[in-house]
């Protein structure tokens, strides 16, 4: 088993360890809840002990404010590690990469369907929940579905007295996402995920980031079959579909460099092409 | 009803970013082009609905001028056009260690002004979750 596994098994299950909120039946009140997670995990579940950005992010466009901590947290990240946490830490990301492990027909999503998440971002968080007052992609989303929405109903009654249409509409989506992440690679990180398109955002110019050495490229394509999102590492191994999982490493074309060392190899690369063809 | 015209608005304005997207890249444009006309669309929306705002006057205008008007406003906006040019890849730089350093620079001193301002990550509930 590779490493992140650990990782992500390690994560998904740190971040969601007050147990007690299942006996109490309340949400956990500790200094944690301060802290913003920097991975896809419900505020609502009832252990979880973080945070949710996203719904933070929402929360403030409702109130019309700026969110300078939620995005200078996020963004230190992004600057670091692009994004890692979604290859290594999210829980959300781990179901996915479990459920494609079930033996069915595989599908590949169109590439063409990738931007849609930025519209996501800029969409449901920023601009509808600002004009609207309502909090549009914490409405709809799985993950609040999987770990709040059904802990609680089925542990509160009194939770299970004030389910509407809305809870239907929800449990329909997370089906869908279920069902689809079994025959194609991580569907929601690739098409929907808002934190997702946050994180990529960084991926050109974070410090850890991949380097692709394309004299040592047999193009075997053995890269974008490992690949959990799907990337043709040789058309570009740093753009925002990358989360960072470092699984294609294995290839020796591939490796990690940080954003000084990768800048000084192209360069010397570069005058490399320069003197071959003064040659 | 003022909340179905908003909502409206905002997805038209999505979709007209994402159809704008898919068609150049039908008409086989570059990635950076493809990235510059959906974020010219998202972006003129947002001027669209601050002017808008501004223009109407009252309390909204006033707030939305509180926000913007204000200097801690400067790290985010450095922040957003970093990620606008260079995180979508509209500008390919050789200089991406200076970027990063400006970034970490610019990032900080938002999280700082968020520490200072006591916004913790706390989202109430608020009912979404049904
Ligand atoms: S893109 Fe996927 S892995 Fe990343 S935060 Fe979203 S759900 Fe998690
Ligand atoms: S980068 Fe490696 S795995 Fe990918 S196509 Fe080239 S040789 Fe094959
Ligand atoms: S390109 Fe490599 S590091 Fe990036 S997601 Fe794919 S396998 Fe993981």
């Amino acid at each position: 088993m590779r490493l992140r596994r650990y990782f992500q098994l390690g994560t998904s299950l740190g971040i969601n360890s007050w147990f007690e909120g299942f006996t109490s039946k309340s949400v956990c009140q500790l200094q944690t809840k301060s802290i913003c997670v920097p991975v896809l995990n419900c505020y609502a579940c009832p252990s979880a002990l973080g945070s949710c950005q996203i719904g933070t992010i929402q929360h403030f466009m409702v109130v019309h404010a700026i969110p300078y901590y939620v995005l200078g947290f996020l963004g230190l990240i992004g600057t670091m590690i692009g994004r890692m946490p979604c290859g290594t830490m999210c829980p959300f990301g781990f179901f996915q990469d479990v459920l494609y492990k079930v033996r069915s027909l595989k599908i590949r999503i169109p590439e063409f369907m990738r931007p849609f998440r930025y519209a996501v971002l800029v969409g449901l968080v920023i601009i509808l929940p600002w004009m609207t007052a309502e909090n549009w992609f914490s409405k709809l989303c799985p993950m609040g579905t999987l770990i709040g929405g059904l802990p609680w109903v089925t542990i509160s009654e009194d939770v299970r007295s004030m389910i509407r249409d809305l809870f239907w509409i929800k449990i329909s989506m997370l089906i869908f996402f279920v069902a689809s992440s079994v025959i194609s690679k991580r569907p929601f990180c690739q098409i929907i995920c808002p934190l997702g398109a946050f994180f990529g955002l960084f991926n050109r110019f974070s410090l850890i980031r991949l380097k692709w050495v394309p004299e040592k490229c047999t193009h075997c394509r053995k890269c974008q079959e490992i690949c959990p999102m799907d990337i043709k590492v040789w058309e570009g191994e740093n753009t925002g579909n990358c989360i960072r999982c470092l699984d294609c490493t294995d290839c020796e074309a591939i490796s990690v460099c940080t954003v000084f060392t990768g800048a000084r190899l192209a360069a010397e690369r570069r005058e490399q092409e320069i003197s071959t063809e003064l040659l | 009803m003022e909340n179905v015209s908003g909502l409206l608005v905002g997805l038209i304005w999505l979709v007209a970013a994402v159809v704008a997207w898919q068609v150049m890249d039908r008409a086989g444009f570059s990635s950076r082009s493809k990235w510059a006309g959906f974020s010219l669309i998202l972006i003129a929306s947002i001027i669209y609905e601050c002017a808008a705002t501004l223009m109407a006057g009252g309390e909204e205008a006033e707030e939305l001028l509180d926000l913007i008007w204000d200097w801690n406003f400067v790290n985010i906006a450095a922040a957003a056009l970093i990620i606008l040019v260079v995180g979508t890849g509209i500008l390919r730089t050789k200089y991406k260690g200076v970027v990063w350093g400006i970034s970490i620079a610019v990032l900080w001193a938002a999280l700082h002004v968020g520490i200072g301002r006591h916004e913790w990550g706390e989202v109430f509930f608020n009912g979404t979750l049904l």
